[in-house]
């Protein structure tokens, strides 16, 4: 089969999930929405913001495969989604524990950064592949594309934080739709960012030279 | 020589008279900066500008050809950033101009040392990134100084997260001014050198 067609198959496979991980990407989805709802319910426009601005996250793969030649793994808009759907049950104030898993687990932040962190190093590493590929003046050897994805995952989450810090500013009746708590809390999630993003590169770079041999 | 990532790259390095001599004057300032910043004791700040002097310094002697450097306008804004820094030690702003200065001159030399190919769009964004992501890095390990080895950089929330804001903004203004750079000066050289492996495409 030709690379092109192979693509186009890939890209159609994501816009429209089939098969396990469709099923298990819309039923988060679904779960997204019930939050979004639950969040308007109890008048928190934190988890309404959040849920929303997931929910809408969550169908950037199918958008962006659609309209760009890059085209993705199917399994990576069901990473995206469970990294979007853990944020938002973290903010969701839920039955049987106080308050949200934020505040009251103490590695859940740690843990939806780590994970979001692997998904950007997983995304940034498809990205990288794809332009490899369909670019004739960029070459990228495994050891640049791992460098370059490091970086991309430090960056991110530095503009995470700077986002994160400039919308604390803002509020929205009365509460803040993101919040730093500090600078311990800034750090604590840079250096889970890195590491999350670490392991992800680690696992990508271990997958291509297995697969390619190079 | 353009496709859709931007334009090829291999011009970044020429073979002139004047533009060498330009380059090795803004290379030399640079090192006498970062001489005069060791000897008054800032360690950090004059090794920085001189592993950047280094950097701009290291294509003549690869290619064998002392006439053969970056372009000097490149070599020029680092010099600008490193002056900026020293004339106001305290701007962050400066100090990450330097930091993506020096990301442009590696990207330059990742594309004309190694079986790396970049494009120049491929640089622009890889300058805003490098500098987001050094800031990033330079926290979390003065993060582990502060925790390990007794120092106290890292003071307030507030001052942490101006720095990784202005790094961040600094880094895409430097990509931008990089792209600017790029589209005013393509075609304008007829002086070509190819890659050293050779394999840059020449016209």
């Amino acid at each position: 089969m030709r690379e092109g067609d192979e693509d186009l198959q890939r890209a159609s496979s994501a816009a429209f999930p089939h098969g396990r991980s469709g099923t298990v990407a819309r039923a988060m989805q679904g779960m997204i929405l019930l939050a979004m709802a639950i969040g308007a319910l109890n008048g928190s426009t934190s988890v309404l913001v959040n849920a929303a601005g997931g929910l809408a996250v969550t169908f950037a793969p199918a958008a962006l495969e659609r309209d760009t030649r890059v085209s993705m793994d199917p399994r990576l808009s069901v990473w995206l989604t469970a990294a979007v759907f853990l944020h938002v049950i973290g903010a969701l104030g839920l039955p049987l524990i106080e308050g949200t898993l934020y505040g009251s687990t103490w590695w859940w932040d740690h843990g939806t950064h780590a994970a979001s962190a692997s998904l950007i190093a997983g995304v940034g590493y498809s990205l990288l592949r794809s332009v490899d590929e369909h670019s004739e003046q960029v070459e990228l050897p495994p050891g640049m594309t791992f460098v370059f994805t490091l970086l991309l995952v430090l960056a991110v989450g530095v503009y995470w934080e700077v986002l994160e810090y400039g919308i604390g500013h803002i509020q929205i009746s009365g509460e803040s739709p993101l919040t730093q708590y500090g600078i311990r809390d800034t750090l604590e999630d840079l250096a889970f960012d890195a590491a999350g993003g670490f392991i992800a590169a680690v696992l990508g770079q271990m997958w291509l030279l297995g697969s390619h041999g190079n | 020589m353009a496709d859709r990532y931007g334009t090829n790259l291999t011009r970044l390095v020429e073979e002139h008279p004047l533009n060498a001599a330009l380059a090795w004057g803004c290379t030399a300032i640079t090192t006498a900066i970062g001489v005069v910043a060791l000897v008054s004791g800032n360690l950090t700040w004059g090794l920085t500008v001189l592993v950047v002097a280094l950097l701009a310094s290291l294509p003549g002697p690869l290619y064998g050809s002392l006439e053969t450097t970056l372009p000097w306008e490149l070599v020029g804004m680092v010099l600008i950033a490193c002056g900026w820094r020293m004339i106001e030690p305290t701007s962050e702003a400066a100090l990450f101009a330097v930091i993506a200065g020096a990301a442009i001159l590696i990207a330059a030399e990742i594309h004309l040392f190694t079986r790396t190919r970049l494009s120049h769009r491929f640089v622009v964004a890889l300058v805003a990134v490098a500098t987001a992501a050094v800031a990033g890095a330079w926290a979390l390990l003065s993060w582990g100084a502060d925790a390990f080895l007794g120092t106290n950089y890292i003071t307030t929330n507030a001052e942490l997260m101006q720095d990784l804001t202005v790094a961040a903004f600094v880094g895409i203004i430097a990509g931008f001014l990089f792209d600017v750079y790029v589209r005013y000066w393509e075609g304008r050289f007829d002086v070509l050198t190819p890659t050293l492996e050779g394999r840059g495409d020449r016209e």
